[in-house]
């Protein structure tokens, strides 16, 4: 009877985990969007944004004479031209160049990304709108990203705010949150320190809510508010100045021979690559790179709900 | 049958629970304790719990 007791207690957990993981739409908490900048109004469906990129991607991304950062990294962006190599991609208004290092029992995959106006840095949920869930290269392939990294998994939690390309979708309270506002800063607070109404007043482009932030003022954070600072597959966005960010995804758990990061660790990384503020995005078998269509990080299969990408062809939800 | 299986069935399913809440306490980004995926078995399991009580106080008062 033992025997049986304990086939009933394994079958009960693997039947919460398909629900919990797989089949979770069953559970679902449907929201509808709300644009921060016109109240009330709503994301276009998902084809339609489809349709529309795919009629923008022929062409040839243009400058953007107003964006905010072109004088800045003037060196960084073409005159209209794009210049495509094995890891770095060059255009009037996006400059990706990602690097792989492979390191003693670690191996992790750095995106330098410079963006001419906030708009081509995004977020992109699943192909049916929020709660829905695709693997990291579908959605990055969908949304025309040149470079793009698993985002914060918003939906295993009903916590935690979310704003996708200037639209809310979530405002409830979590852990660390970290604010892209359109003005190119990012900013990383703890709960804390959040003020609902004054987030919402602030209209920022993208809210993620997952953390541990891992940087105060440019140095590197000993304590982190996270249980999980072991060595783990990580995935990471940092802030150097508007305009200036990096990706960093890190492979774990044995994964192509790395074991993965800790939190200090990656901290210690973010410190050195010269950021102000450092965000750790959901890892373990989340965390994943894609380049160019391609996972370069290890395919561990999951599907994802969001991912952070960079685009020559932004749309225009959300915008002011 | 049911009232030789019902007391299985809550100890299976608290077994379950107790698991969940460790895994919840090493890894709270999860949110193993806070879906509706958890909070309805949840209820189910604490009606099972009320049912197999009575059952058990009932049976007690006969004896």
């Amino acid at each position: 009877m033992i025997g049986l007791d304990l086939l009933a207690v394994i079958v009960g957990l693997n039947v919460f985990a398909l629900f919990h993981h797989v089949l979770d739409f069953y559970f679902p908490k449907q929201t509808e969007p709300v644009s921060l900048v016109q109240p009330l109004a709503t994301a276009e469906p998902a084809s339609v944004q489809a349709n529309l990129r795919q009629e923008e991607v022929a062409e040839t991304p243009e400058p953007d004479e107003e964006a905010p950062w072109r004088e800045r990294f003037a060196d960084k962006f073409t005159d209209g031209e794009v210049i495509r190599t094995e890891n770095s991609y060059k255009s009037a208004n996006i400059n990706v160049t990602i690097t792989t290092v492979e390191e003693k029992a670690l191996v992790y995959s750095v995106a330098d990304i410079y963006v001419s106006d906030v708009r081509y840095l995004r977020s992109a949920l699943g192909e049916n709108g929020f709660r829905s869930r695709g693997y990291a290269t579908d959605l990055a392939e969908a949304n025309n990203a040149v470079v793009a990294i698993s985002g914060d998994y918003y939906s295993a939690r009903q916590e935690g705010v979310v704003v996708r390309n200037g639209y809310l979708y979530r405002e409830t309270r979590y852990e660390d949150v970290c604010i892209l506002l359109r003005d190119g800063r990012m900013l990383t607070i703890t709960d804390s320190q959040l003020d609902l109404d004054e987030l919402k007043e602030a209209s920022p482009w993208q809210v993620w809510s997952f953390g541990p932030r891992l940087l105060e003022n440019g140095k590197a954070l000993t304590k982190f508010n996270s249980t999980v600072e072991r060595n783990n597959p990580r995935s990471a966005i940092g802030y150097v100045e508007p305009g200036h960010y990096y990706f960093v995804q890190v492979d774990g758990r044995g994964a192509n021979g790395s074991r993965g990061m800790t939190l200090e660790q990656l901290a210690q990384l973010f410190e050195s690559l010269g950021c102000e503020t450092a965000y750790n995005l959901d890892g373990g078998q989340t965390a994943g790179i894609v380049w160019d269509g391609e996972l370069v990080s290890f395919p561990y299969g999951r599907m994802i709900s969001d991912i952070i990408y960079v685009t020559d062809f932004p749309e225009e939800d959300g915008e002011e | 049958m049911f009232k030789r299986i019902l007391p299985h069935i809550c100890i299976d399913v608290a077994v379950i629970f107790m698991v969940l809440w460790v895994i919840d306490r090493f890894n709270g980004a999860m949110n193993m304790l806070g879906r509706d995926v958890f909070k309805i078995p949840f209820m189910i399991f604490l009606v099972l719990v009320v049912i197999e009580a009575v059952i058990h106080i009932v049976e007690q008062r006969r004896e």
